[in-house]
C-alpha cells in the first residue's frame, strides 16, 4: 500500500486520458460528446431537429439569429489496470514496483471520481471488482496484495480476451512486455474495443543494464528455456542493440496507439520517482 | 634441423595444458531470469558475427598452442645443422682402460665411431681437430676440412698403457677455441670431465666388470702376485714366466670388489718375471704383470790400453755401466762383458758379437788444419751439444770405413759403423795428443758414442710396461651429455633459439590483440 505522503501528493493530480474516455453514466471526466452538464463549450446556428430548449434567446434577442448554447457532457470513465502477473514479473522487484504503480493509477482515478478495477494477467486471469470512490483505493490495493506473479503469460494472447464490461475506457497494461508472442495486435484488440491504452512498462535493472561477468547460463523463468552467455563486451553490445530495439519497438506501438507510455526501472524508489515520471509521460496532470 | 638440448620436449606437455584448459575453462554459471527473450536476440543479433566469434576462439587457442610450442623449441635449443661456421674438437682419452672391449669395439673405437657419427652431421664446411689425452697430448689433427682426413685419424686412435692427461687435451681445445669461434669440444673419455670446462662429456659405452694383477714381486725363489677383481666374485687361472719361460700355475678365487695374493715358485737366477691372468675380461693390458726378479744389472765395459783418467771417468758416468780395467788380452779372453774399449793397443783378434770402441791412431800423420762435425743425422746425433770451436789435435789417422762424424779438412777422424751384428765406433787420433779431453766436448762425446754403442734398455722396473692400478676399475661410466654446457650442438650451425623466442614474443602480441578485438 502507498504511504499516506505520497497519495497526498497524488490528490494533486488527475489521469489525462481523457480522449475517447466516455463512460455510461455521468461523472467527472469530460467527454467529447456535447451534453447536458452545466460547463458551457459552444455556441453554432441552429439547425431544424435541434433541441429548442438549447437556443439562446439572448443573442436571438442581439443578433436576430438563432444560435444554440453547446454544453461539454461529463461523464466518469472506467480505468481497467490490465497488470501482467506472470511469473516474469516475480523477479527483480518489478512485481513490487508493477503493483506500486497500479495502486498509483487506480488512486488517481479513483480520486478523480472515475471507476477502477484490476484485472490479472496471467494463465488464468483474475479480475476485481469495479470501485468507485476514493473510499474503494484500500479494497483495490488489498487485492492485489493478494495477487502473486505465477505461470507464463502470451500478452498479446491476454490482451484480447480480456472482458471490458463497462464500455469504452481506458486500459493501463502494465507489464515488462517481454511476451513472446509480442503485444501489438492486443493493442489494436483494446483499441478495437474502445479502450484508451496507457503503457506502463517495468523493467528490471539487469534488463535495463546487465552486469555480470563471467559464463552464464541464463534460464527464463517462465519456460525455463536456457541460454548460454560468455560474459563480454560483444555480448552486452549485443544485448543492448536488442534492447533498444525492443524498447524502440514499444514505443512504437505507443505512437501507433497514442497510448501514453511510462518505463520505470524496478530497481529505483517508486515514491521518489513516480510522480515526475507519470507527469513526464503525460499518463497524469496537474 | 638438429636440438642441442632434446631433453627440453617435456615443454610441450604444456600444448596439451593449453588445449585442457581450453576445454576445460568454460564452466557456467546458472542464473533464473526474469525474461531471456532479450537475451535470444542478442544471441540471434551475435549470430552475425558467430563466425568471427568462432574464428576468434579458434585464433585465440591456435595463437596459445603456437606459443607453447615455441616456448618447447626454444628450450629444446633448435640449431640449423653444420654450415660454414661450424667447428668441432673431439678431445680422446687413449689410457689403457679405453683399450677394455664394449662388445666387439674397445672403448676408443666407439668412441671414435659416435665423433664420425657427430662429423657426419656436421656441414661440409665444417672444421674438425682431434685431440688425444694419453701419457701426453698430442693434437692428432688440426681445423681440418677433409672428411677423409678425418676418418683416418680417427681409425688411427689407438689406447696407450698408461693414465691420460685430460685436462691438457682440453687445454689445448680451450685455446683452439680463441681462434674458432663456436668451438665444440668433445671429450670421450670413461672419467668424469673436468668441471667448468664447457665440453660435451660423451662416453658410448657401457661399464664392464675387470680383473687385474696388481703387483709382483720376488724374493728367495718365490714371486708375489697380487690380483684385483672389478667384478664379481670369480676363479682364475693364473701363470707365471721366468724370462719368459712358464714356471708355475696356480688358481685364485677372487671375491667381489676384493684382491687376492698368488704364490709361484721361481727358477733360481731368473731375472725376469711376468704374471698372468689366463681367463679373457674386458682389458687385456692388465691381466699381466712384469717385474725384474733381481736388482737391475749393470753394463760391465772392460776398458784395456794405455792409463786414460779422461776416458775412464767418461765412460762410468752412466750409471747402468760398471767399468773394469783390464789389459787387451784378458779383456778378449774373458769376453762376457757389454762393450769393449781399446785404446792404442788394437788386438788383432776383437771380441765377437759385442759393441766396440776403438782408439785407433797408429800411423797419425796428418796435421789437421781444425775439427769440425760431418754431415749427416748420425754426425748430428753422436756430436750433440759439442762446441768443437778450438779443438785441436796434433795428428791423425785418415779414416776410411764407415760412417763419418768428425773431420778434419776431408778426412775422416771419427767414423761409426755397423760390423757382423754389433755397432763400432773408431777414433783416428790419440786424444792424449790433443786438447780434447781437457774440453767439455769429451765426456759429451764418449757420453754419445756410449749412448750409441749400447743404448740404454728400457727399464725393466716394477712398472715399467704395466699399467696404472686406476685404469683397471671399468664398473661405472660417467653419463654422456646430449647436449653441449656452453656452445652449441653436434654439427649445429645457428642456433634458432633467439629466434624462436622473437616470435613467441609476436605471437603474444597477436593474441593480444585478437583477444582485445573481440570483447
Amino acid at each position: 500500500m502507498l504511504s499516506e505522503g505520497f497519495l497526498r501528493r497524488l490528490d494533486a493530480l488527475s489521469l489525462a486520458l481523457m480522449d475517447a474516455a466516455r463512460g455510461a453514466s455521468g461523472g467527472a471526466r469530460r467527454s467529447k460528446l456535447l451534453g447536458t452538464s452545466a460547463e458551457f463549450s459552444d455556441f453554432r446556428e441552429y439547425a431544424p431537429g435541434d433541441d429548442i430548449r438549447r437556443i439562446d434567446w439572448n443573442a436571438y434577442a442581439r443578433f436576430d439569429r438563432l444560435f444554440l448554447k453547446l454544453f461539454t457532457e461529463e461523464r466518469e470513465t472506467t480505468l481497467t489496470v490490465l497488470l501482467d502477473a506472470s511469473r516474469s514479473m516475480a523477479l527483480e522487484g518489478k512485481w513490487e514496483m508493477a503493483v506500486k504503480l497500479a495502486e498509483a493509477l487506480v488512486y488517481l482515478a479513483l480520486s478523480g471520481g472515475d471507476r477502477a478495477r484490476i484485472v490479472l494477467l496471467s494463465e488464468i486471469p483474475r479480475e476485481s471488482a469495479s470501485w468507485s470512490g476514493r473510499a474503494a483505493y484500500p479494497r483495490a490495493s488489498a487485492f492485489l496484495a493478494g495477487a502473486s506473479p505465477e505461470g507464463k503469460l502470451l500478452l498479446n494472447q491476454a490482451l484480447s480476451r480480456v472482458p471490458f464490461p463497462g464500455g469504452k475506457g481506458i486500459a493501463a497494461v502494465i507489464s515488462d512486455y517481454l511476451s513472446e508472442d509480442g503485444f501489438d495486435t492486443g493493442f489494436a484488440a483494446l483499441k478495437f474495443r474502445g479502450q484508451a491504452p496507457m503503457i506502463a512498462q517495468v523493467l528490471s535493472g539487469q534488463e535495463l543494464d546487465p552486469g555480470f561477468e563471467g559464463a552464464f547460463r541464463l534460464i527464463d523463468s517462465e519456460d525455463g528455456r536456457e541460454v548460454r552467455i560468455q560474459a563480454g563486451a560483444a555480448a552486452f553490445q549485443a544485448y543492448a542493440r536488442a534492447l533498444e530495439a525492443f524498447l524502440a519497438e514499444v514505443s512504437k506501438t505507443a505512437s501507433k496507439y497514442a497510448a501514453p507510455r511510462v518505463l520505470i526501472s524496478a530497481s529505483g524508489d517508486f515514491e521518489q520517482t513516480a510522480l515526475r515520471v507519470l507527469m513526464q509521460s503525460g499518463v497524469a496532470v496537474p | 634441423m638438429q636440438f642441442i638440448n632434446p631433453s627440453g620436449a617435456w615443454a610441450l606437455i604444456s600444448l596439451a595444458v593449453v588445449a585442457a584448459l581450453y576445454l576445460l575453462k568454460r564452466r557456467y554459471t546458472d542464473q533464473v531470469v526474469p525474461s531471456a527473450l532479450l537475451w535470444r536476440r542478442a544471441l540471434n543479433d551475435l549470430s552475425a558475427d558467430r563466425p568471427f566469434q568462432k574464428l576468434k576462439k579458434n585464433l585465440l587457442l591456435l595463437c596459445q598452442l603456437i606459443m607453447a610450442l615455441l616456448i618447447a623449441l626454444s628450450m629444446m635449443r633448435p640449431a640449423l645443422p653444420g654450415g660454414g661456421g661450424s667447428e668441432a674438437a673431439f678431445v680422446f682419452d687413449v689410457s689403457a682402460s679405453m683399450g677394455a672391449m664394449d662388445g666387439r669395439q674397445t672403448r676408443l673405437e666407439k668412441s671414435a665411431a659416435d665423433a664420425w657419427d657427430i662429423v657426419q652431421h656436421m656441414g661440409s664446411g665444417a672444421r674438425v681437430s682431434v685431440i688425444t689425452a694419453g701419457g701426453s697430448v698430442h693434437e692428432v689433427l688440426a681445423r681440418s676440412h677433409d672428411p677423409a682426413e678425418v676418418k683416418r685419424a680417427l681409425d688411427a686412435l689407438a689406447a696407450e698403457d698408461g693414465g691420460a692427461k685430460v685436462a691438457g687435451a682440453l687445454s689445448v681445445a680451450k685455446a683452439l677455441s680463441r681462434e674458432a669461434q663456436g668451438l665444440v669440444t668433445y671429450l670421450y673419455s670413461d672419467s668424469p670431465a673436468p668441471d667448468d670446462t664447457g665440453v660435451t662429456l660423451r662416453a658410448p659405452f657401457s661399464g664392464a666388470d675387470n680383473r687385474a694383477v696388481k703387483s709382483l714381486a720376488a724374493n728367495e725363489g718365490k714371486a708375489l702376485a697380487r690380483l684385483v677383481n672389478y667384478g664379481a666374485a670369480c676363479r682364475v687361472t693364473v701363470e707365471c714366466y721366468a724370462d719368459g719361460v712358464l714356471c708355475d700355475v696356480r688358481k685364485a678365487d677372487l671375491p667381489e670388489g676384493g684382491d687376492e695374493g698368488v704364490q709361484f715358485q721361481i727358477p733360481e737366477g731368473a731375472k725376469r718375471l711376468r704374471a698372468r691372468i689366463v681367463e679373457d675380461d674386458a682389458l687385456a693390458a692388465d691381466n699381466s704383470f712384469e717385474a725384474a726378479a733381481s736388482q737391475k744389472l749393470k753394463k760391465a765395459i772392460a776398458l784395456a790400453g794405455a792409463d786414460d783418467v779422461f776416458l775412464e771417468k767418461a765412460l762410468s758416468l752412466r750409471d747402468d755401466v760398471t767399468l773394469v780395467r783390464s789389459s787387451a788380452r784378458e779383456a778378449v779372453a774373458a769376453n762376457d762383458f757389454s762393450l769393449y774399449a781399446f785404446e792404442g793397443d788394437i788386438p788383432e783378434a776383437l771380441p765377437e758379437g759385442v759393441p766396440l770402441m776403438l782408439i785407433d791412431f797408429a800411423g797419425a800423420k796428418q796435421r789437421p788444419s781444425g775439427i769440425a762435425a760431418a754431415d749427416g743425422e748420425l754426425a748430428r746425433l753422436l756430436t750433440a751439444n759439442m762446441p768443437l770451436s778450438g779443438l785441436a789435435v796434433r795428428s791423425y789417422r785418415a779414416l776410411d770405413k764407415g760412417t763419418p762424424i768428425l773431420m778434419a779438412g776431408g778426412d775422416a777422424v771419427l767414423s761409426v759403423y755397423d760390423e757382423e751384428g754389433r755397432r763400432v765406433a773408431l777414433l783416428g787420433f790419440d786424444p792424449h795428443e790433443s786438447n780434447l779431453p781437457a774440453r767439455m766436448d769429451f765426456p759429451v762425446l764418449i757420453g754419445n758414442l756410449l749412448n750409441w754403442l749400447l743404448p740404454e734398455e728400457s727399464s725393466a722396473g716394477d712398472t715399467a710396461r704395466n699399467i696404472p692400478l686406476s685404469e683397471s676399475d671399468l664398473r661405472s661410466i660417467p653419463a654422456s651429455q646430449s647436449a653441449p654446457t656452453a656452445d652449441a650442438s653436434p654439427g649445429a650451425g645457428r642456433e634458432l633459439t633467439a629466434l624462436l623466442l622473437l616470435l613467441f614474443f609476436a605471437m603474444l602480441f597477436v593474441e593480444w590483440e585478437v583477444r582485445a578485438h573481440g570483447r
